[in-house]
């Protein structure tokens, strides 16, 4: 399985890495370009790369996102390509599982690496002209670092999930599905209003020494605890459950 | 490893629409199938379906132990279906060996490159920027060289030269089909008169003709001119059941016609004629 995996990922880096390449380059080229317009904005530094951080995180949401659902399954409505992908001779859960990689595990990775580079970069420059006394003291006074977002990462794997979908499912099925769970999602604090988002109800504690997670789990009632893990259950089982309506969706693909 | 196919009681057609009903066959190794019909009478429905493309309206399709809508990896490895009209992708015949060629068990790159040149295809051009009738040749020297158990071709001629075509029916008679079944589909009749052996005929919407050369050989006459026993005429040939037992070249293109046209034919053909 491994190998045809292997095969399958191989036949689309093959005919498509330029494409990809010129994607990830306007990424690029956009996050430069947002980072240089708020560097110009009369705030304070340290709010300047946040509000930069943030911007650049929710257009890698939706990069990732169109990317996924535009070529996730290209070929698969085109009558003149639809055979070649179907007909290949590997399993479906095998060519499932390639796009699945490229779109949740590749992409993700290689265009969160160019943020990171372009923020590296970006921060260098501004501490070499700051007073600050350490890098690590300008990192911790400029906010939250990259990676150090767990909800952007998990709004990430929703809308590739719902890409996913979307591409598989008639326009009309999935757009309804998709407005009941994110009506599902608004509509969920049943209990207490936003509390039970885990992600959001996360603090940062900044000190000279360090960057901390603080989460309101250690203090919490039993009524919280089972609302955090109903949520948790219910924000993790939706994409996966997407994941899989959209495979068996996926097994069950027809030539046109 | 498919070594047998059987269509029982199928029904192929898209959503609840049947195109072509009523489908009971069986194909053997060794077997080369023509496929026959007019523009839209479900040639390519049916072999669609048979690939696994499509999920047949009703009844089943045996491939060995496979179901070739449930698309395993072995069904998909052993069967090779062709269509009318693809797309190549945007690398090089060695890539394309490479991506495509490699992951079948069966596939010979010697003999890829034999029938390569065979169909006189000389060209170091991106595939995916070649002619039809080139990429026609590329994919034809492919799915010859994959030797697979299960060869399905929609017309394999269109848009080759007359050269080309020449060369198309070189390669078939000579390459060694024993261990597998062929079914090609093709409205040019003539490019596979000394292929077949076997006839399937699709009209209205069912299975008119599905008969070995042989048998009809066996049960028909062709020739010219008046017979005592005549099924049909177009004026000049005749078909007349074969009283004297004497075996004459099927005239498939005549053949066609006269299922199509005659009812009298068909009904002979359909109380003697199976599949040998």
């Amino acid at each position: 399985m491994i190998k045809d995996i292997y095969y399958n990922l191989q036949r689309y880096y093959t005919e498509y890495s330029y494409r990809d390449i010129c994607a990830f380059s306007v990424l690029a080229a956009v996050t430069i370009s947002i980072y240089i317009f708020v560097s110009t904005l009369d705030i304070a530094e340290c709010l300047k790369i946040k509000y930069s951080r943030y911007t650049v995180l929710c257009i890698w949401i939706v990069f990732c996102g169109a990317i996924t659902y535009f070529t996730a399954f290209q070929h698969y409505c085109d009558s003149r390509t639809s055979y070649s992908e179907m007909l290949y001779p590997t399993a479906p859960f095998t060519k499932y599982m390639s796009a699945f990689i490229r779109c949740f595990i590749n992409l993700p990775l290689i265009s969160m690496a160019l943020l990171w580079i372009v923020d590296y970069v970006w921060m260098c420059n501004v501490y070499a002209d700051n007073e600050a006394e350490s890098l690590m003291k300008f990192l911790m006074a400029s906010g939250e670092p990259l990676n150090y977002l767990p909800i952007f990462p998990f709004y990430m794997l929703w809308i590739c999930s719902a890409a996913f979908m979307v591409s598989l499912y008639p326009r009309l099925i999935s757009v309804s599905l998709l407005i009941i769970a994110i009506f599902s999602l608004i509509i969920l604090p049943g209990f207490n209003s936003s509390e039970y988002y885990p992600f959001i109800n996360m603090r940062v504690v900044y000190s000279t020494e360090n960057i901390r997670w603080t989460s309101i789990y250690s203090c919490l009632g039993a009524r919280t605890t089972i609302g955090y893990l109903i949520s948790y259950l219910w924000l993790i089982g939706m994409p996966i459950s997407i994941l899989i309506l959209s495979y068996y969706r996926f097994k069950e693909a027809k030539l046109s | 490893m498919i070594n047998m196919l059987k269509l029982r009681d199928l029904s192929v057609g898209y959503g609840h629409r049947s195109v072509v009903s009523d489908i009971n066959m069986d194909f053997i190794q060794g077997g080369v199938y023509g496929l026959l019909g007019s523009n839209g009478c479900g040639k390519t429905t049916l072999m669609k379906t048979i690939a696994g493309g499509i999920e047949p309206i009703q009844g089943n399709i045996y491939a060995s132990n496979c179901i070739p809508f449930l698309k395993h990896k072995k069904f998909l490895e052993s069967m090779v279906y062709m269509p009318e009209d693809f797309r190549l992708p945007a690398c090089s015949v060695k890539k394309f060996i490479q991506l495509y060629g490699n992951i079948r068990p069966l596939f010979s790159v010697q003999d890829f490159y034999d029938n390569l040149d065979t169909l006189n295809f000389h060209t170091n051009e991106r595939i995916d920027r070649l002619s039809l009738g080139n990429k026609k040749k590329l994919f034809i020297a492919y799915s010859l060289a994959c030797h697979p158990k299960l060869l399905l071709m929609d017309e394999p001629t269109n848009g080759l030269d007359m050269e080309a075509k020449k060369s198309f029916s070189k390669l078939m008679v000579t390459t060694d089909f024993s261990n597998s079944i062929v079914i090609v589909s093709t409205h040019l009749l003539p490019d596979l008169r000394n292929l077949l052996s076997g006839v399937i005929i699709v009209c209205d919407g069912k299975i008119a003709l599905d008969s070995s050369i042989d048998k009809i050989a066996s049960l028909l006459q062709f020739n010219n001119g008046e017979n005592e026993s005549l099924l049909y005429s177009d004026g000049l040939n005749t078909i007349s059941t074969n009283i004297n037992g004497e075996y004459s070249d099927v005239d498939i293109e005549l053949l066609y016609y006269a299922v199509r046209e005659s009812e009298n034919v068909r009904d002979y053909l359909k109380i003697n004629s199976n599949h040998d």
